[in-house]
């Protein structure tokens, strides 16, 4: 379907829509830079950066966030170690302007998802913040390429928060190229605003600067190199590498052995299509315990260089260092890591 | 880039520009608004641009906020629906070929990613950066638009998988 060429059944720019741009280009130098809007609104306060007392336990410190750890499925050892291991880390930034307090709670990222947990409290109680809200916010990265390929910004859904004046606001982060690298990234809030018709921004209700700074460390993945034929739905496929992280997975195919499997599932990837064999639906520990993934969410897929390459956000805290093998698509063919 | 460089850019990626603006906005005038703008807007921004390589990927993400820009202010003039079955109403007026009606038929959400994959050939990466989608969305949208087509195009442009 993409060698038709649909772009021959789209119409010419039409004359006059050529000359508006030509006019443009003409004028650019002579084009007054827009003024940038100046906020009204009074900051009332600054931000505030609390620092943890020696005197807290070691189990309060490290324990996440209750929507963090239900949105990441992590129980209170795997918090710890996804703290120690800096995949996960604590913000204590508060910021109050116009009204409306914003702080920041939580971050967890590895090289290729992030994302970031925010609270929104409307002094004004009779704002009652529901999931149909949004917030007018940028996000500015600091240094090369901006990192990712989607974000998702919204307020937690209303069966998961009793609706109030206080709110779970959450980012979350598909990286365009994984990558190791530590993120510097701010996060500037501009507005609270109602609801707004058909996915459309609504009224803005409260106007202001909430501004927060966030350096993340990106967590090492472990590698296996595994180059070695697998049995995949009746395929022979060639699995050269598995990446895992505590939150997700990534695995490098060989892109012969997908084209077959592309033909046997009757299924064009240049077209689009899904090709669950390879969708890790499982992993299997060291103790034979096997962990089912719940839904797969796919964060990129798609063959590049000769190989065939997908990564998936995994539906809970796995314990990288006991997986011994990963169990794809609806037949859970295993891919032994060993 | 300078301002050559920059003019030179914008004029190789205009076709491409006013299909997309077209698959937003319903007829040409909102169409060169929305073009005007974003070349103004990017000129301005152009410091920010990191990477020249991606600039008609940029380019194209500013002209769709301008797009929904005119939207939003079109909604508050008339109804957000009335704006939609204008455009439908539209393009059966005009004398366009069945295809193009056909895509222009699409609702907004199918019809952006269709235009960007099959008419102006961005990559799944490029498009997932352009309307902030993520790859499964983008594949589900492309999915169903490819249904509803093939259903109005049966017969029509040789249309087959």
């Amino acid at each position: 379907m993409k060698d038709k060429s649909w772009n021959d059944a789209f119409p010419e720019v039409p004359e006059h829509v050529h000359q508006a741009v030509l006019d443009t280009l003409a004028g650019l130098e002579d084009r007054k830079v827009k003024k940038m809007k100046k906020s009204k609104m009074i900051i009332l306060a600054a931000a505030m950066v609390a620092v943890f007392g020696l005197t807290v336990g070691a189990s309060e410190i490290f324990k996440w966030n209750e929507r963090a750890a239900e949105v990441f499925v992590a129980d209170e050892e795997q918090q710890t170690a996804l703290v120690m291991g800096q995949i996960a880390q604590e913000e204590y930034q508060t910021i109050s302007d116009n009204g409306l307090t914003i702080r920041a709670i939580q971050t967890i990222q590895d090289n290729n998802c992030f994302y970031a947990l925010f609270e929104v409290t409307a002094e004004d109680e009779s704002i009652q913040i529901t999931s149909g809200y949004n917030m007018g916010v940028t996000v500015n990265h600091q240094g090369g390429e901006n990192p990712f390929s989607m974000l998702n910004l919204s307020f937690v859904d209303d069966s998961r928060q009793t609706v109030s004046n206080s709110r779970y606001y959450e980012i979350t982060g598909t990286k365009t190229d994984p990558g190791n690298e530590d993120l510097n990234i701010s996060i500037q809030f501009t507005s609270l605003n109602a609801p707004g018709e058909k996915a459309m921004e609504g009224e803005h209700l409260l106007e202001g600067n909430w501004e927060f700074a966030l350096s993340l460390h990106a967590a090492e993945p472990v590698c296996y190199e595994i180059n070695r034929e697998c049995q995949i739905a009746g395929c022979a496929v060639t699995v050269k590498r598995a990446e895992l992280t505590p939150i997700s997975v990534k695995l490098v195919c060989d892109e012969e052995g997908v084209r077959q499997l592309e033909e046997s599932e009757g299924i064009h990837l240049d077209q689009a299509d899904v090709l669950r064999a390879l969708f890790v639906n499982g992993i299997r520990y060291q103790d034979g315990t096997i962990v089912e993934e719940m839904g797969h969410q796919e964060l990129w897929a798609g063959y590049e260089n000769g190989d065939y390459t997908k990564t998936a956000r995994l539906s809970s805290v796995i314990d990288v260092d006991k997986v011994c093998a990963l169990l794809v698509g609806d037949n859970m063919d295993e891919i032994n890591l060993q | 880039m300078n301002k050559e460089q920059f003019t030179a850019q914008v004029l190789e990626a205009e076709k491409s520009l006013y299909h997309i603006a077209r698959s937003y906005l319903n007829n040409d005038e909102d169409c060169a608004d929305a073009m005007q703008n974003a070349i103004l807007h990017a000129f301005e921004k152009l410091h920010t641009l990191r990477n020249e390589m991606y600039f008609k990927t940029w380019l194209t993400r500013i002209l769709i906020n301008e797009c929904k820009h005119i939207i939003r202010s079109r909604k508050e003039q008339i109804p957000y629906e009335d704006y939609y079955e204008e455009a439908q109403a539209l393009t059966g007026q005009e004398d366009y070929p069945e295809v193009f009606e056909a895509v222009m038929g699409l609702e907004n959400n199918y019809r952006a990613p269709f235009v960007l994959f099959y008419v102006e050939g961005f990559s799944m990466k490029e498009i997932c950066r352009i309307l902030n989608l993520s790859q499964s969305t983008v594949k589900m949208r492309l999915y169903r638009s490819r249904k509803l087509l093939k259903e109005k195009l049966e017969g029509v442009y040789g249309y087959e998988r």
